[in-house]
């Protein structure tokens, strides 16, 4: 147990603070269906940096949560497949590696807390063995150590009376403590990547702000990074440092938080936040994006967005737009052939 | 025929012209009985609302806002009588006459749900998946013997295209849409029978921002045009900032705060509201959130605890606050919170 902990520490001291952790590249993520082929993730790229937050915005349909299940090699193949790309963690391509190393990999160096507390935990295990599995699965602890370890991790995400709280079964807590007993399960092995895949959209936003501050506590104590992938706005505002925009299984504008929300480039952007009603005054009118997502299984042509853009012309039905830097060196990365006209809208 | 004549002398018997809120609520109460044992005793009650009063204007927008469990669901269905009421009055006015909607009979109650209607929260449960948009909205009219044959399908079709939908989609199953376009069926199946008094529970919480931009207009857009009056009930505060006239802040089954949309937002008094407004994320990285932490979680309606119920997670609560529930203070004419230190 020391030396393997000796082991990962060492590990760890080769990727410093602000180095790139986690990079995807171009990961395409098919599904077979029963109208050909749908594209949910076709094309994304993003890097998430050590110790820092990576937010990923998009509405429901764009293919956040596939890249993310596709990083911990959890999409269900068949009817899901890989259809290119790369997925570099710490230098190593996860699509390539075995099952078992996969094995090894989830849960120990990259875990995941899942939306809906309620079906992401076992009903019929309490909760003390939920979190005991993984340190006795990844860290080789025996029954007591585990135990030990169980209490200690509940009691750092905030859960009154761990000694008692430990035996109970998921029902018998609330909708905020399971959240937080995800999260004690997610951090029981001290991962160096956390996916959190909306996990505060079921919670009220009292409980919401103390699961935030939570995870960003717990970020900041034990140097992790962290991919927020979320719906909201104001959420990603509040916690992240880079955010990535996502569209129809694409990234379409990428950037750190404060250039993004200072000045968003791309219309899709621009329109999630006209949209929001926040930032309207009183009798205004809220702004709206026209139409819906486009299905997976029939992307259109060229700019995935022009069905619902304003400003799509002949050139964006031919031609995809590449994720470009707005202006050199600024990081800001955005896909739109109309980014002047954009800075209008 | 006969339902809708009895309708219109109804509405044309003015007995007089005295105005007053079209809805008004004196202390609702609903208790859910909790039963033991084999001969079913009864040991408790849940008080998932307790004494609540609120009144909703004429063309007015008020909110109900609170935290999952506090009541607010079971107060808007309670209300329209999905839910029998335990205790409390409810008066509905319509042109000038009053009508004791908890004292109504079955078949006057079907008669006044014309005017009181329901939009649900979830587009996804809450329509039926084995009939057509058509059927969906014309049921109501059907029910209400209203329309009937091709005049029913003219008048549905006239209300899929009010709501933004295409007049196409009549014969369309449920799950053939999306979830803004089945969030639009259900205002259209709520507007069929030219309601004047609806209550959205949730009815935006489900769907994504440019969506939920989408039908948040829409709602607005048939409040001017057919004089409507809301009670939104909701969690999300920006949403309900930007729809409402008032807003009435609820904590485990009772009212703590109501006031005017922009008192509530720019001086909340009571701790709860403050609290609540803290924990709302600004989309702004520059200002970052002054939360007010509230340790816990919301206590059990069942057992709420004595004196104010929200003093066991109140930061700045004292001695007195576990002892006795407050009065409710006037602050302003249109401004009132129940809390000991104000």
């Amino acid at each position: 147990m020391a030396t393997s902990n000796q082991a990962r520490s060492a590990q760890r001291a080769e990727i410093k603070k602000g180095e790139v952790l986690l990079e995807v590249r171009n990961l395409r993520t098919h599904f077979r269906g029963d109208e050909g082929i749908a594209k949910a993730v076709d094309g994304v790229n993003y890097s998430v940096l050590a110790g820092q937050t990576l937010g990923i915005v998009g509405e429901s349909g764009c293919g956040k949560s596939v890249t993310a299940l596709s990083i911990l090699g959890l999409v269900p193949m068949p009817p899901g497949f890989h259809a290119g790309g790369e997925i570099l963690f710490r230098g190593e391509d996860l699509c390539k590696a075995s099952e078992a190393r996969m094995r090894q990999v989830r849960g120990n160096d990259i875990s995941m807390i899942f939306q809906e507390p309620m079906t992401a935990l076992n009903p019929v295990f309490t909760v003390g063995n939920q979190i005991m599995e993984t340190v006795m699965l990844h860290q080789g602890f025996d029954k007591d150590a585990a135990r030990n370890h169980a209490i200690s991790m509940l009691e750092k995400v905030g859960i009154p009376s761990p000694r008692q709280r430990v035996d109970e079964y998921p029902h018998q807590l609330s909708g905020g403590m399971r959240q937080r007993v995800m999260i004690a399960m997610a951090m029981a092995c001290s991962p160096q990547l956390l996916i959190a895949d909306e996990p505060t959209t079921a919670l009220d936003v009292t409980i919401q702000a103390q699961v935030l501050a939570l995870i960003t506590d717990l970020q900041r104590r034990e140097g992790m990074s962290v991919v927020l992938i979320t719906h909201d706005l104001g959420v990603v505002a509040q916690t992240t440092d880079h955010v990535a925009v996502m569209y129809a299984g694409k990234v379409v504008e990428y950037g750190d938080v404060e250039s993004i929300f200072g000045k968003p480039r791309h219309p899709y952007t621009i329109g999630l936040f006209h949209s929001l009603p926040d930032l309207a005054g009183p009798g205004e009118r809220l702004a709206t994006i026209d139409g819906i997502v486009p299905s997976a299984f029939h992307f259109p042509t060229g700019c995935r967005f022009r069905t619902r853009c304003l400003l799509a012309s002949d050139k964006c039905v031919n031609e995809e737009p590449a994720l470009v830097e707005a202006e050199s060196g600024s990081g800001h990365t955005v896909a739109c052939h109309h980014l002047e006209e954009a800075e209008k809208l | 025929m006969s339902l809708a004549t009895e309708k219109q002398n109804m509405s044309t018997d003015k007995t007089s012209a005295a105005a007053g809120p079209l809805i008004s609520v004196e202390g609702m109460k609903k208790y859910f009985p909790i039963r033991k044992g084999i001969f079913s005793r009864h040991v408790g009650d849940v008080k998932a609302v307790d004494g609540l009063s609120f009144e909703v204007g004429h063309k007015e927008t008020l909110s109900l806002v609170g935290e999952s469990g506090c009541g607010k669901t079971t107060a808007g269905r309670t209300l329209l009588r999905l839910l029998e009421p335990t205790a409390g009055k409810a008066i509905y006015r319509p042109d000038g006459r009053e009508i004791e909607l908890f004292k109504l009979s079955g078949k006057k109650m079907k008669l006044a749900r014309r005017d009181l209607q329901m939009i649900f929260q979830d587009p996804y449960s809450s329509l039926n998946p084995r009939k057509t948009a058509g059927n969906i909205v014309g049921e109501a009219l059907r029910v209400h013997g209203i329309a009937k044959g091709a005049e029913l399908e003219d008048r549905v079709e006239q209300l899929l295209v009010r709501v933004g939908l295409r007049s196409d989609s009549f014969n369309r199953f449920a799950h053939e849409f999306s979830g803004g376009q089945r969030q639009r069926i259900g205002i259209a199946r709520a507007l069929a029978l030219e309601p004047r008094f609806i209550v959205c529970d949730e009815a935006v919480s489900a769907l994504d921002v440019s969506i939920q931009a989408q039908v948040i207009n829409l709602l607005k857009d048939l409040q001017d045009e057919l004089k409507l009056s809301y009670l939104f009930i909701a969690h999300d505060l920006s949403v309900v900032r930007y729809l409402s006239s008032r807003i009435a802040v609820m904590y485990l089954g009772r009212i703590v705060e109501v006031g005017t949309s922009q008192e509530v937002f720019q001086n909340p008094r009571h701790p709860y509201t403050q609290a609540l407004l803290s924990a709302v994320p600004r989309p702004d990285p520059k200002r970052k959130m002054q939360h007010i932490p509230l340790t816990g979680d919301v206590p059990s309606p069942m057992n709420p605890p004595p004196g104010c119920h929200f003093a066991p997670r109140c930061p700045v609560a004292e001695k007195h606050c576990h002892e006795s529930y407050p009065e409710t203070k006037q602050l302003s004419p249109t401004q009132a919170a129940a809390c000991h230190l104000l």
